[in-house]
């Protein structure tokens, strides 16, 4: 008897799959989540990697769809994330990609994991310093999105007095060494890098408390 | 009184106490056909919760699956004191696991059934239900059962969807049977009207809500209460230590870095991806900040909201009906003429009453309702005003009034 690709899928669904679980498994481990946060985490992952082309990635496009409301809205930072949750740099965002990344905004990340990544997003040009041009381009990028005008001497004021806050060794540039010191001071900046909402995961995306694979008694960590 | 006779409901042996490695589970608190409440204890920060653990397989034969999620999705968005808050859900293949904040007291029908209650301590349970009720924004217009309650002497585990069941088959659930039965002595007259317009059986006179908040008997002694809302913490709220900020213009204003302004990035903040309800936007002002806090707290104070928290330039809002709308606004400094003011707002989206579960085949369809919506809210970030909101106040929404104010100070 024939069988519909349908009849299929609605078979495979019902059996589940158990490579997956395994998969979660592993990603659990080696991240913040638990598994139900994981399975949580993949319904949230489902509606991001379809919302445009439908094949289980995230696209730069559905990225900024998530972000901005809008396919087509370029934004400097944004595209940086992309980049670094990318981190096989095949150009989307994987499932393992996605969860990693997002763990270490998680609220119980360990902090010297926020403070790395920020390095990596501030690092435009991959050299391993945050350089004076790089972070300009940043402030314009930003004073542009907020439609602020300020004057070129306005703004080598703030990068002056930042440069010379950050640059321990008087190279004119930031190293990460460099900006593990200078982190500290000024905690607030932090913020961005921790997402309280990860905490509640399992609430906003409930969906998995009908089909979560996880096993009786399963010690889950 | 049923026998607890399915063992396979609870969490009988002792290898399965420790649930997930985070909760060492207790004695059973209450049931009820679909699941089991137990005491236990966070194995991290010791605290007391209480664990309701649904059958699944119940759940799945009655056909409840939907319910279930509802449910989860309404308690996720109720906060209220006289509310017990739905702190994380567990699921494996067989059960459900709700973890919820642990209310001392018990449940109130056990109250009811042990004795009368005074005209007085009637009056304060149900000045809780009606808080408690009206929060959810559940039926606009007409009084509707309580769920899930608590207080330092009430707490109800119970079902959102079997409360309002109850409800629906024609059960006057506390109120009728015994809340407010009064003492065989006397009833004040007053309370005599109240009651008769709570029983009125016909949906279309019978007192709505607003009605019994501004009823003389109900007023008595009633403080609407406050509101709690961990979302919208203020940024500088804490002692972070940015004491290296310090300024030259003698106002004490943080000074940003170029580090502060780059995080202001829309595209850097990814609360977006997960959720949509907080709103924010900037401006530039040349104003004093001393002027644009004054601003704040006279608009804020003409639109009936009130100033919860004030510190240093930092200002905390709540209002609207039943506090469903919380607004954060701080100050910084960019330049020496400019400061940049934030305003971050959350309007609560209670559920409106169609996505409330019905007894009719209705919940079929809105199961297939309720994904998309939060499938596009996910996607294409918007504000709505919420429908609580709307039905209170007739003039425009909040935050088109902030919004004018903030253009008005950007001049």
């Amino acid at each position: 008897m024939p069988v519909s690709i349908k009849e299929c899928c609605c078979f495979l669904k019902k059996i589940g799959n158990p490579r997956r679980i395994i998969h979660f498994a592993l990603l659990a481990s080696e991240t913040s989540f638990s598994i139900n946060e994981i399975e949580a985490l993949y319904d949230l992952f489902e509606r991001l990697s379809h919302a445009i082309i439908e094949d289980g990635l995230i696209h730069k496009e559905e990225f900024r769809l998530a972000l901005f409301g809008d396919s087509s809205t370029h934004n400097l930072l944004a595209d940086r994330l992309f980049d670094i949750f990318d981190i096989k740099k095949n150009g989307v965002i994987e499932f393992d990609e996605f969860v990693r990344s997002l763990s270490i905004f998680h609220p119980d990340a360990p902090e010297s994991d926020k403070i790395e990544f920020m390095f990596k997003l501030y690092d435009l040009k991959h050299n391993g310093f945050i350089e004076r041009d790089e972070l300009k381009e940043m402030v314009l990028a930003l004073l542009s999105e907020m439609n602020v005008d300020l004057s070129n001497d306005e703004v080598e004021a703030i990068l002056d007095k930042t440069i010379l806050d950050a640059d321990l060794n008087g190279d004119g540039k930031i190293d990460l060494e460099e900006w593990k010191a200078f982190i500290p001071k000024y905690p607030s900046l932090l913020k961005n890098m921790t997402l309280p909402l990860l905490r509640e995961i399992t609430q906003a995306f409930p969906n998995f408390v009908l089909n979560t694979q996880v096993r009786d008694l399963e010690i889950v960590t | 009184m049923p026998a607890i006779e399915d063992a396979g409901d609870g969490l009988p042996s002792t290898a399965e106490k420790t649930l997930f490695g985070k909760y060492e589970v207790g004695r059973l608190l209450g049931y009820g056909a679909f699941a089991k409440v137990y005491h236990a204890r966070d194995v991290q920060t010791e605290k007391s919760v209480a664990i309701k653990v649904i059958n699944k397989q119940r759940i799945l034969k009655g056909g409840l699956a939907a319910n279930v999620k509802r449910e989860i999705s309404i308690m996720r968005r109720l906060r209220h004191p006289n509310i017990v808050r739905l702190l994380e859900v567990l699921a494996n293949k067989k059960k459900i696991y709700f973890v919820l904040e642990f209310a001392k007291g018990g449940e109130l029908f056990a109250k009811v059934a042990k004795s009368r209650f005074s005209e007085h301590l009637s009056r304060r349970y149900f000045q809780q239900l009606i808080s408690a009720v009206g929060s959810d924004g559940a039926d606009p217009t007409r009084w509707t059962p309580p769920h899930a309650l608590r207080d330092p002497c009430l707490r109800c585990t119970g079902d959102f969807v079997e409360e309002r069941l109850r409800w629906c088959k024609g059960g006057y659930l506390v109120l009728r049977h015994h809340l407010v039965r009064p003492q065989r002595r006397w009833t004040s007259p007053d309370l005599k009207r109240l009651i008769s317009r709570l029983l009125d059986t016909n949906p279309q006179t019978r007192i709505t809500v607003d009605e019994i908040i501004n009823d003389p008997w109900f007023k008595i002694g009633y403080k609407e209460v406050e509101f709690h809302c961990d979302h919208l913490e203020l940024k500088d709220d804490d002692d972070d230590g940015d004491s290296a900020t310090s300024t030259s213009t003698g106002d004490n204003l943080k000074v940003m870095n170029a580090f502060d302004i780059i995080s202001y990035s829309s595209g850097y903040n990814l609360s977006r991806l997960l959720d949509d309800r907080e709103v924010g936007e900037r401006f530039l002002s040349k104003d004093s900040p001393e002027k644009i806090i004054e601003k704040v707290v006279e608009v804020a104070e003409g639109e009936n909201l009130t100033v919860v928290t004030r510190k240093g330039w930092c200002v905390k809002v709540v209002g609207g009906y039943n506090c469903n709308f919380v607004m954060a606004v701080e100050i910084k400094r960019l330049t020496e003429e400019l400061v940049v003011v934030e305003v971050r707002r959350i309007e609560s989206e209670f559920p409106s009453r169609d996505c409330l579960p019905n007894r009719d085949s209705q919940i079929e369809t809105h199961e297939e309702a309720t994904p998309l919506r939060r499938q596009q809210s996910i996607l294409r970030p918007q504000v709505h005003p919420s429908p609580a909101c709307l039905r209170q106040r007739r003039s425009p929404p909040l935050h088109s009034r902030f919004h004018q104010m903030g253009k008005m100070m950007q001049k």
